[in-house]
């Protein structure tokens, strides 16, 4: 559709994600499947769309919001660290074969004061990350700047990978 | 090509958040960024294909032209737990 308006496409920022983190005793299914159709099959979709008009431009950007999550393993993060952990495999996977055209980089951004919270279908959980989000959690913006860091720079340099993270996160 | 200026950029999950403050950064500076709110506007023009799992309404739209046809997740919208998808079109 971009390709239909625009006539190109520059990048893909795969930013959706959903978190209904709980234990694995809670057997929440619905809410596994829910984490691996948005955070890891939307993201291979994306990269299903894109890459063929990238490879067809011979340029292209392809831009993967993960999550500290995928980084730092924590309890009731299973589902959603493991759609994280994935993401980040499959596009250090997409780095090393995109060729000497296209860009990937991987944003992995900490407690951010994002909706995320909405997803989460565990009130106790949900409160707790709350709490740990009033007390700590930095603005969109910060991860914004660093996606359009990637973005801006010339077409030989690739910025592999961002951690962003509010300072007051261990 | 460098810079940010005159840009295609397509975010997704661009309604609120990280995708959200990415596009009005980028559009600030100049960028030409196609994000969900328009997406949202082109998907209600389309004709979705209801899906029906675990009360969800997830939201294929499909373009008419002959192109490949693939499904993007947007996000979700959390007050009906309503799933929206967007295809791009790559054109043959």
């Amino acid at each position: 559709m971009a390709i239909e308006r625009y006539g190109k496409l520059d990048v893909l920022v795969n930013n959706a994600g959903v978190a209904p983190i709980s234990l694995l005793d809670e057997l929440r299914v619905d809410d596994w499947e829910e984490m691996i159709d948005v955070n890891l099959k939307g993201v291979l979709y994306g990269i299903a769309a894109a890459l063929p008009v990238f490879r067809r431009q011979s340029f292209g950007h392809l831009v993967n919001v993960i999550s500290t999550a995928g980084i730092q393993i924590i309890p009731t993060m299973a589902v959603y660290a493991g759609t994280k952990s994935a993401v980040r495999t499959i596009t250090e996977t997409l780095r090393q074969e995109a060729g000497d055209k296209l860009r990937v980089t991987s944003v992995s951004p900490g407690f951010v004061r994002t909706n995320l919270t909405n997803s989460m279908t565990n009130p106790e959980v949900k409160g707790q990350i709350v709490e740990r989000m009033g007390k700590m959690a930095i603005p969109p913006a910060a991860i914004a700047r660093g996606i359009a860091f990637a973005i801006e720079q010339p077409a030989e340099v690739d910025v592999n990978e961002i951690v962003i993270r509010p300072t007051a996160q261990a | 090509m460098s810079g940010i200026k005159g840009k295609v950029v397509v975010i997704t999950g661009a309604s609120s958040g990280i995708g959200e403050a990415t596009a009005v950064l980028l559009a600030e500076r100049g960028e030409r960024s196609y994000w969900e709110r328009e997406a949202l506007i082109a998907l209600r023009l389309w004709q979705p294909a209801s899906q029906h799992r675990a009360g969800r309404r997830p939201m294929h739209a499909q373009t008419s032209n002959g192109g490949k046809t693939f499904s993007i997740w947007l996000g979700w919208q959390s007050s009906d737990t309503a799933s929206w998808t967007f295809s791009l079109t790559t054109l043959e």
